[in-house]
């Protein structure tokens, strides 16, 4: 943080909004985005797999760890405190909750819970 | 690795990143909602396959690659704003804006091409032959791809109107990073919705 936004003594807790935007380290953009593009070409290929079932699964990891990546490193979530990812585990409960309601009316369970007469 | 970072408490984060944070919870609920709910819906119909035979896998490759490269352009101009170089800020944030009219660009072209081969919103045409199923099919690609699209100029023209005010100012530099954040947010939901959409039938 520059000197001018240096707090009064006593009220170095009180400050909320620093304006040196350089909380956390640079990595490596270049290559964080080359290897972003060798996940992109993967997916791309991996779907030329002839079982549906596989490639969903290949791809969707896949998926995952491309956009875990573009979140640690391109979002800095790396560096973010404890509440930010607060925060996005709070949409995942949201989300997870919005699944377990809605999958029994998507895919109805009640027909492995009701024997077949 | 540059190990300039040093851990921050959450009272120090800017109030304009904490709110992008929070929007950027509600729309991964929003998004994975409907990410989930085509999923379900997905392996439940096998039609569902047929019909994602008909997208442009070219035009989505293409786009998949376009976003990709725009979240690069990002983190760059964020770059610049930390050193406070107004001329890289601007060559990096347009050339994001520069991808994300290519990117509406080739949807419009995809759009097109579907409509004019019946797959429209309504489905009056798949409705006639009794295609029901088929008709949901197209009613979330739409809903999917079109929200994302609406994300996209969104994002677009918070860059566009904060990269005007940070250079015009020359303070706030870190407004770029919150805008860039939303960018980033529009990326990892494409990097979603490619696979589901173009690549699994």
């Amino acid at each position: 943080m520059s000197a001018q936004h240096t707090p009064p003594p006593g009220l170095e807790h009180e400050v909320l909004v620093p304006q040196d935007p350089d909380y956390h380290g640079h990595p490596n953009y270049l290559k964080i985005y080359i290897s972003l593009l060798i996940l992109f070409a993967i997916t791309v290929f991996a779907s030329l797999i002839h079982s549906p079932l596989l490639v969903f699964i290949v791809v969707f990891v896949i998926s995952i760890v491309k956009a875990s990546m573009v979140l640690l490193y391109f979002m800095h979530l790396k560096w973010e405190p404890k509440l930010i990812w607060l925060l996005l585990g709070l949409a995942l409960m949201t989300l997870l909750f919005l699944i377990i309601g809605l999958y029994p009316d998507v895919v109805p369970i009640t027909r492995y819970l009701i024997p077949k007469p | 690795m540059k190990n300039s970072s040093k851990k921050i408490t959450w009272r120090q984060i800017p109030q304009a990143r904490l709110a992008v944070w929070a929007l950027i919870a509600g729309e991964f609920a929003i998004f994975g909602g409907l990410i989930v709910l085509y999923i379900l819906n997905r392996l439940k119909y096998e039609s569902w396959g047929e019909m994602a035979q008909h997208t442009n896998v070219i035009a989505g490759t293409i786009n998949t690659f376009v976003l990709l490269t725009s979240s690069f352009f990002v983190v760059k101009a964020h770059e610049a704003a930390v050193h406070k170089d107004k001329q890289k800020i601007k060559l990096w944030i347009w050339l994001t804006i520069a991808c994300a009219f290519m990117f509406l660009g080739i949807k419009t072209y995809e759009y097109t091409h579907e409509i004019m081969h019946g797959f429209t919103l309504p489905g009056n045409a798949l409705l006639a032959e009794g295609k029901t199923v088929e008709v949901m099919y197209w009613s979330f690609y739409y809903t999917m791809t079109g929200l994302h699209g609406l994300h996209v100029i969104a994002g677009a023209l918070a860059l566009f109107f904060v990269m005007r005010k940070v250079t015009k100012t020359e303070e706030n530099y870190h407004h770029i990073e919150a805008a860039g954040l939303y960018w980033h947010m529009v990326d990892i939901v494409w990097i979603f919705l490619f696979p589901l959409i173009y690549l699994i039938h």
